[in-house]
């Protein structure tokens, strides 16, 4: 499970004003509960995980990530997270299982494990013919599948995915989505940001919308909708918005 | 740290490496060809002029007037043609004509009367022919001379032995390892660091900029491993590949030499006939031994350049200009007549390059050997020092803005309570390099002004300077915050006994490793003085190293140290650090130990002051006793109590010891030590 406290970072540029990422964020996401993160381009969703996987440090604030807090063991918490975003990509010069092979062990399992889950996934996730080959051969979707493997080869209990799914065909979007099914299934606790309302929509037990690096609301989206008394989440959004601009800060 | 994940890391980053053909090329493509096409493209050509100038014929015109007999003498030397012209000075600047022999006397008369006639020769010394045919003319006038000599003599019924009693012959008998070694000499040293230059610059590049460019650094952040686990086994690729280029390339380069050289030599008569050549195998493992510090240095400078950069092509840009900085000091080496002094030894890439060429010449001495090795490392330490910093910052590793993000602004950094290991070491080492370069000098031409900045502008600002500017908060890093009186009291006992005990180990010590008498004699007269007052002695010798010398030592070092090491390890460690820092074999074990006291003192009582207290009371009365200012009864008593060869009595290092003991143990049952589950 996942747990934030008023999490909160400040960007210092080397040349211009220090830039709040993300202002005070305090959410929960249980256990096989999948909770979308919305918001446009530069909204803070990059920084807001980012702190949760650990990559970087919140300048103030706390997160607890399986019971364990971020701050005092970073290295044991990413143990417990598998992190997918758009700038996780592979090693163009190492095959597929060769990828794997390094990432297990970077995550500390046996060789013996690490090929056992190896089939499994190629298996799961289709992977066989090419899991031999050399990842900048791959195409698109083959990247995206074994970086899903990748990110399941520990069994995290926690995944967090920074838009999965953003530039990728319609085909390749399905196997992502069915993967964060899958993941819902075996209990993990999900966080991922989209700025596409309807894969949110079909997919989050709950929501936040970020704007400006501000949580402006949280909720199942039903809630959201009775709130801004709106009926989908595209005018949810914007209602939210259009809100918090009117409200001098 | 964990081996394994580094280990992981490493073979990872070896085998990305080597599938790239631009790190094959560079690391073994290019030491395979060069070395053989330089020789033999070199040697080629040099063969050719050589053959070209000596099989052609030289031009010469004579300018004798009406007489013959120059031009005669001329024209019966082999491989000459003598041309006639009618400005041949013209001739000879256009290169028409190679040598103008000039006679302005009648050669006929002159020698007739037993004169001496006057032969000018004009050549062109920018002109090989020319200087070939110059050569040829006095080579044939010289025999003509002797030929006419002995005529003259024999006139006169005298040998030509009789007015040569002296036969002058050179040889040169240098033995062809340092014929080799000369010719490599100029051009080696230059070589080997741009070797290893080449070497480490494309992965230094590639795993760190490069990473970053492809997207896959976030994932690598993303997994259970720390910092600083990446940055050593990226540090230890680049090393290796750097490393290896460096070994191929002294390889191929033996191997030529060994096989061809000796041809060459021959050849071109520059050595003893036949000579064989060889490289010598001793050097060659020096030199293998030389340069890891220096491929740790360039690979970690190289990293901690490429790391700032967001794309391949931003790292090129800053790493080139910077391996050129690097080529500049090597190609120092081959400059004749500049040695390798003190100072030069530790001044970074040029230290190795006139190394490589003093072992190459066989001249190079074991101590230079030695602390060039030492002051590399030392250099080396500091740059992988800085990578891990670098690589530590989110906002070098993930920057998306153009241009170098780190910023060192001091309202940028965080806020700490205690240094880290790295400014701790980073302190360390660069005030022992500012001791070592201005200390030593300022020491050396006033021995209490060089001692007060030393201990003040040199050990004491810096260490505050640099804690403030990284924003540590100096009155808990340097725990000046508690004092206790009891503690105070337990730390005057500890002095005093610890003096009585330091005294009796010195005497144990001098009879193992005596000091040199030059040494000990000048360290003597430094607490003597005679005629300084009492008061800035101890100003200097006393109270200055107390605060100072503390403020570093058992200030910012013990608590940089304290979160990463076990107490076991720390108090040696720092003690340790105390007593390499006085520069001197002969006190590095007592100093050592004095540390060892000083830092437990600081440890366990968390209070500098202690440090301070201890530190004083020692080296004032190492003052007052050596300087024999104490009074005279007290003098007396301890005459008589070292009157003998192994020193004091046992029973008063046993009552030394005792207090001490005893000085120690109360520190220990009243004193909480640290508190580690307070420091949050």
């Amino acid at each position: 499970m996942i747990r934030t406290d008023r999490l909160r970072k400040v960007y210092f540029p080397p040349r211009s004003a220090p830039v709040e990422g993300v202002k005070s964020a305090t959410l929960t996401v249980e256990p096989g509960e999948i909770f979308g993160l919305l918001g446009p381009n530069g909204a803070g969703k990059t920084t807001l995980l980012r702190m949760l996987g650990t990559i970087i440090v919140p300048t103030s604030g706390h997160c607890w990530i399986a019971g364990l807090r971020t701050d005092q063991n970073p290295d044991a918490v990413r143990q417990h997270i598998g992190f997918l975003s758009g700038n996780t990509k592979l090693y163009g010069r190492l095959t597929a299982r060769e990828e794997l092979r390094f990432f297990g062990y970077l995550h500390g399992l046996s060789k013996e494990r690490i090929q056992r889950r190896t089939e499994e996934l190629a298996e799961i996730l289709g992977m066989q013919e090419f899991i031999d080959r050399r990842c900048d051969t791959l195409s698109t979707g083959q990247s995206q599948k074994v970086s899903i493997a990748r990110v399941l080869l520990h069994d995290p209990e926690v995944l967090i995915l920074d838009e999965p799914t953003t530039g990728l065909d319609i085909m390749t979007c399905q196997t992502i989505l069915t993967f964060i099914r899958n993941a819902k299934h075996s209990g993990r606790s999900i966080i991922f940001s989209t700025h596409y309302m309807t894969e949110a929509e079909i997919l989050c037990d709950r929501l936040a919308f970020i704007h400006h690096g501000e949580i402006l609301a949280t909720g199942a989206k039903e809630s959201l909708y009775e709130k801004t008394g709106t009926t989908n989440l595209t005018d949810a959004f914007v209602r939210l918005v259009t809100d918090a601009n009117a409200v001098p800060s | 740290m964990k081996l394994r994940t580094v280990r992981a890391i490493f073979f990872k980053e070896l085998v990305v490496m080597l599938r790239d053909k631009r790190t094959l090329l560079a690391m073994i493509g290019i030491p395979i060809v060069l070395y053989p096409a330089l020789l033999v493209v070199t040697s080629q050509v040099a063969l050719m002029h050589i053959s070209s100038v000596e099989e052609s014929t030289s031009r010469i015109a004579v300018k004798a007037g009406q007489d013959p007999t120059v031009a005669r003498w001329v024209s019966a030397l082999p491989r000459v043609e003598l041309v006639t012209m009618e400005e041949p000075e013209i001739a000879l600047l256009d290169g028409d004509v190679d040598a103008v022999v000039v006679v302005k006397q009648r050669a006929e008369d002159v020698l007739e009367r037993g004169g001496s006639l006057l032969i000018v020769i004009q050549y062109d010394s920018t002109e090989p022919r020319s200087r070939e045919a110059a050569h040829r003319l006095s080579k044939g006038f010289r025999t003509t001379q002797t030929r006419l000599l002995e005529d003259r003599l024999a006139k006169a019924g005298i040998t030509l032995d009789f007015v040569t009693p002296l036969k002058l012959q050179e040889m040169n008998v240098a033995p062809a390892a340092r014929i080799v070694g000369t010719l490599l000499a100029a051009m080696l040293p230059m070589i080997m660091v741009l070797m290893v230059g080449i070497g480490a610059f494309y992965p230094a590049v590639d795993l760190t900029a490069g990473e970053k460019e492809r997207g896959t650094f976030e994932t690598l952040l993303s997994t259970p491993v720390t910092k600083f686990e990446i940055v050593c086994g990226k540090f230890l690729t680049v090393f290796c590949i750097s490393m290896l280029t460096g070994l191929l390339n002294l390889a191929s380069m033996a191997m030529t030499f060994t096989f061809h050289l000796s041809d060459l030599l021959t050849k071109l008569q520059v050595g003893p006939e036949k000579a064989p050549v060889q490289f010598p195998l001793g050097t060659a493992l020096l030199m293998i031994l030389l340069l890891v510090p220096l491929a740790l240095f360039v690979s970690a400078l190289m990293m901690s350049v490429a790391v700032l950069a967001r794309t391949f092509k931003e790292a090129q840009n800053y790493v080139t200009p910077f391996f050129l900085l690097i080529t500049i000091p090597a190609g120092l080496a081959g400059m004749p007549g500049l040695e390798l002094s003190a100072m030069l030894q530790f001044v970074p890439i040029v230290n190795i390059g006139l190394l490589f060429r003093d072992l190459l010449t066989d001249r190079a001495t074991p101590e230079a050997v030695f602390s060039v090795l030492l002051s590399t490392s030392v250099y080396a330490l500091l740059a992988l020092v800085c990578a891990t910093w670098l690589f530590q910052r989110e906002d070098v590793i993930l920057s998306e803005e153009k241009g170098v993000p780190l910023t060192l602004r001091r309202s940028r950094i965080t806020p700490r309570s205690e240094p880290t290991v790295g400014m701790a070491i980073t302190l360390y080492t660069v005030i022992l390099l500012l001791i070592f370069y201005v200390g030593v000098y300022a020491q050396s031409k006033h021995i209490l002004g060089g001692l007060l900045i030393t201990e003040w502008l040199l050990i004491a600002l810096p260490t505050v300077a640099l804690l403030w500017y990284l924003r540590v908060d100096l009155l808990s890093a340097l725990q000046l915050r508690s004092l206790r009186l009891d503690g105070a009291l337990a730390v005057v006992a500890i002095a005093f006994s610890w003096l009585v005990l330091a005294f009796q180990l010195g005497i144990w010590h001098s009879n193992v490793l005596p000091m040199p008498e030059e040494m000990a004699k000048q360290y003597l007269q430094l607490m003597h003085l005679d005629d300084t007052n009492l008061v800035v002695l101890l100003a200097v010798i006393a109270v200055s190293p107390a605060i100072c010398e503390e403020i570093l030592f058992r200030g910012a070092i013990l608590s940089g140290l304290e979160k990463r090491l076990p107490a076991w390890l720390l108090i040696p460690v720092v003690g340790l650090l105390f007593g390499v820092f006085h520069l001197s074999i002969y006190r590095v074990v007592l100093t050592g130990l004095t540390g060892m006291v000083l830092t437990y003192v600081v440890w366990r009582t968390r209070s500098l002051w202690n440090g301070i207290l201890l530190h004083f009371l020692f080296n004032a009365s190492a003052v007052l006793v050596a300087s024999e200012r104490i009074p005279e009864t007290l003098t007396l008593a301890m005459r008589n109590l070292s009157a003998t060869q192994a020193g004091l009595p046992w029973w008063l290092i046993g009552l030394a010891a005792s207090v001490m003991s005893a000085g120690i143990g109360y520190l220990h049952l009243r004193f909480p030590g640290p508190d580690h589950g307070a420091s949050e």
